[in-house]
């Protein structure tokens, strides 16, 4: 039982890093209609450039973290000015070519990010500093390494934050009502262009500062997107993809049913609970948990 | 263009690439020119469903990894000919294709792009897991070189010519698809799914057929591939082969006829000659396709078409001037 406790909490712990990865799937596609398949590239920059701030530049934690997001919703705004708004401009009368269009670009982004963080950093992993102590902290009469702690903690903080600059920001209320109808909200004076660089600036930002976290438990490695990318996405799925909520509630449900699995059955079908997931929403309840089924036309 | 009146090139084609083996080329031409030829057959599929129904797949490596298999098993272990075994894997690919396709493409966009990117997935870990059937991850060597009627191809230029006509056989049923009413009514649910139901198109059919014929190609070409490369590893039938096919599909020009084709040949031709800059290699090639779809987004053969559709408008202008003059004078 009290292994099984332990288990809960490393889910939570990873849960909220899928949750922030889902959130950083989401806010594309709810604005825009559009996956990132760069996403965890993103995700892998945030682990390298963390390590950047936190060992070159040599800034404390609590500074470092922030510094990342920032840092990385950079390349995300860049990113969006280069490789996302010629396309849309281009064959915005023509959506399943731009749907297609888009998956090789950002396809195309990600193959050029990996690599040239595999150039620049080595194909090895890198070590984190300690950043998380990871000594043994006791919570009613269970042990938890105190990392788990942390993770969970900054992730729920993020998700705050998030929320209240959706909501209680001019940007923030200008994003969502460009996500909700774009020529309306344009009418009502929303700058669309700005509207996309900001999605898709702080859905990096989001994804950075999961890297940054599972980093900060293990390694950085050039790969480490392609890792979280589908646990991501399953977990925007479970909770319905587009929606701010279903990406937290998926997110930590799918951390969940990984540990139990791992508590109950065997640390080999770890990776099997995400495809099976993935699959099985897909076919039967494809908007999600949180999402209304959607009438499908034709 | 009707079939009436481009046949003549492509026999033209066909006669300039069957002389290349007489010319001397080296055995590693061959064998890249035999590459070029069997990615051609898997785009032709997928430029159906990408191009011309307007749907997504992120997961066709694994019917090339099904005909291929298929088509290895069934000659090694049943002993039967190449002939009877390229047949299975188009049989087996495009009936795993139905069973995935029916179920999977209500779905739309980027839903359908996750569901086959898992399908895809799944194939491959089986291919790793299921090793007495296999050969798990270290895959099956010594694929016996393919057989014609009992005739046993076994040099580069024999398994070339062989290539070369399975490649033409699939163009002319790829041509004549793309041009049927059949073919259109592919064209008519990319375009606008609900005008093409009002015109009496069942749209869910019409999606799943050019799924099937899409996997069909697939698994016609993953037997090839197994028996001109004698090698076949699951490492080669992942995500990254099936982005590799759309990326074919996209960069020849996604609903163009000729697309494909020249697809395949560029990107063979790309990533063998990138492999000489080592370390830079995926970089590059990365940073190619962000730069191709930014500024030729119709790809090669639809650039090209938009290039001299607008030389030929303004011949036409020129040509035509004159007469206009003297109309209005």
């Amino acid at each position: 039982m009290l292994e099984a406790i332990q288990q809960i909490a490393s889910g939570l712990a990873i849960g909220s890093v899928y949750a922030l990865v889902a959130l950083a799937f989401s806010l594309t596609v709810r604005a825009l209609n559009q996956i990132n398949f760069a996403t965890g590239e993103l995700f892998m920059l945030g682990a390298y450039i963390g390590i950047v701030f936190l060992v070159t530049v040599g800034l404390p934690v609590w500074a470092a973290v922030p510094a990342t997001a920032v840092a990385v919703s950079l390349v995300g705004v860049l990113f969006e000015k280069v490789a996302y708004r010629p396309l849309f401009k281009a064959n915005a009368g023509h959506p399943s070519r731009l749907h297609i269009l888009i998956i090789c670009s950002t396809i195309g982004t990600s193959i050029f990010l990996q690599n040239s963080a595999m150039l620049v950093w080595g194909a090895q992993a890198l070590p984190f500093p300690p950043v998380f102590s990871a000594k043994p902290a006791e919570m009613f009469g269970v042990i938890i390494p105190e990392e788990y702690l942390w993770v969970t903690g900054v992730a729920v903080l993020l998700m705050v934050a998030l929320n209240v600059f959706l909501h209680g920001t001019w940007t923030g209320k200008g994003l969502r009502a460009a996500a909700q109808d774009r020529e309306a909200a344009a009418l009502m004076g929303v700058n669309l262009g700005a509207a996309d660089s900001w999605t898709f600036g702080v859905s990096a930002g989001v994804g950075a500062v999961g890297g940054f976290l599972i980093g900060a438990m293990t390694f950085a490695y050039p790969t480490m997107g392609a890792a979280f990318v589908l646990k991501g996405f399953t977990a925007a799925i479970i909770g319905g993809l587009g929606s701010i909520r279903g990406a937290i509630v998926g997110g930590f449900l799918l951390g969940l049913a990984e540990s139990l699995v791992i508590a109950f059955v065997s640390s080999v079908y770890k990776d099997v609970v995400a495809f099976a997931l993935l699959l099985v929403f897909l076919q039967f309840r494809p908007a999600g948990l949180l999402l209304k089924p959607v009438q499908r036309r034709v | 263009m009707i079939w009436k009146r481009a046949w003549p090139w492509f026999v033209a084609c066909l006669a300039a690439l069957a002389v290349v083996p007489t010319f001397g080329a080296n055995p590693y031409t061959l064998h890249v020119l035999s590459l070029v030829g069997i990615y051609a057959i898997v785009a032709m599929g997928l430029n159906l469903v990408f191009g011309y129904a307007g749907q997504i797949s992120l997961g066709h490596a694994a019917y090339f990894a099904i005909g291929a298999y298929t088509s290895t098993l069934v000659t090694m272990h049943l002993g039967l000919s190449f002939v009877f075994g390229m047949g299975c894997a188009i049989l087996v690919a495009a009936a795993l294709g139905a069973l995935v396709g029916i179920p999977s493409l209500k779905l739309e966009g980027s839903y359908l792009a996750m569901a086959t990117i898992g399908f895809g997935e799944i194939v491959k870990m089986l291919l790793v897991n299921a090793d007495s059937v296999t050969g798990g991850p270290a895959g099956i060597s010594r694929i016996p070189p393919p057989d014609v009627l009992g005739w046993v191809l076994s040099s580069p230029a024999q398994r070339f010519y062989l290539v070369l006509v399975v490649t033409a056989a699939a163009f002319v049923l790829y041509f004549n698809l793309v041009r049927s009413h059949y073919g259109s009514r592919f064209v008519a649910v990319r375009d606008s799914a609900k005008a093409a139901a009002a015109m009496g198109i069942d749209v869910r059919q019409t999606k799943i057929h050019a799924f099937v014929f899409s996997t069909a190609f697939a698994g016609c070409a993953g037997s090839l591939y197994a028996h001109v490369n004698r090698y076949i590893a699951p490492d080669a039938f992942g995500l990254g082969e099936s982005i590799n096919f759309l990326i074919i599909v996209v960069v020849g020009g996604m609903g163009t006829l000729l697309g494909p084709i020249v697809g395949a040949a560029i990107i063979v031709y790309l990533r063998e000659t990138l492999l000489a800059l080592k370390d830079y290699n995926m970089l590059i090639y990365g940073l190619m396709l962000m730069i191709l779809m930014v500024f030729m987004s119709r790809g090669l053969v639809g650039t090209a078409q938009v290039v001299l559709r607008r030389w030929r408008a303004r011949s036409a202008a020129r040509r035509e001037l004159p007469v206009k003059r003297s109309a209005e004078g």
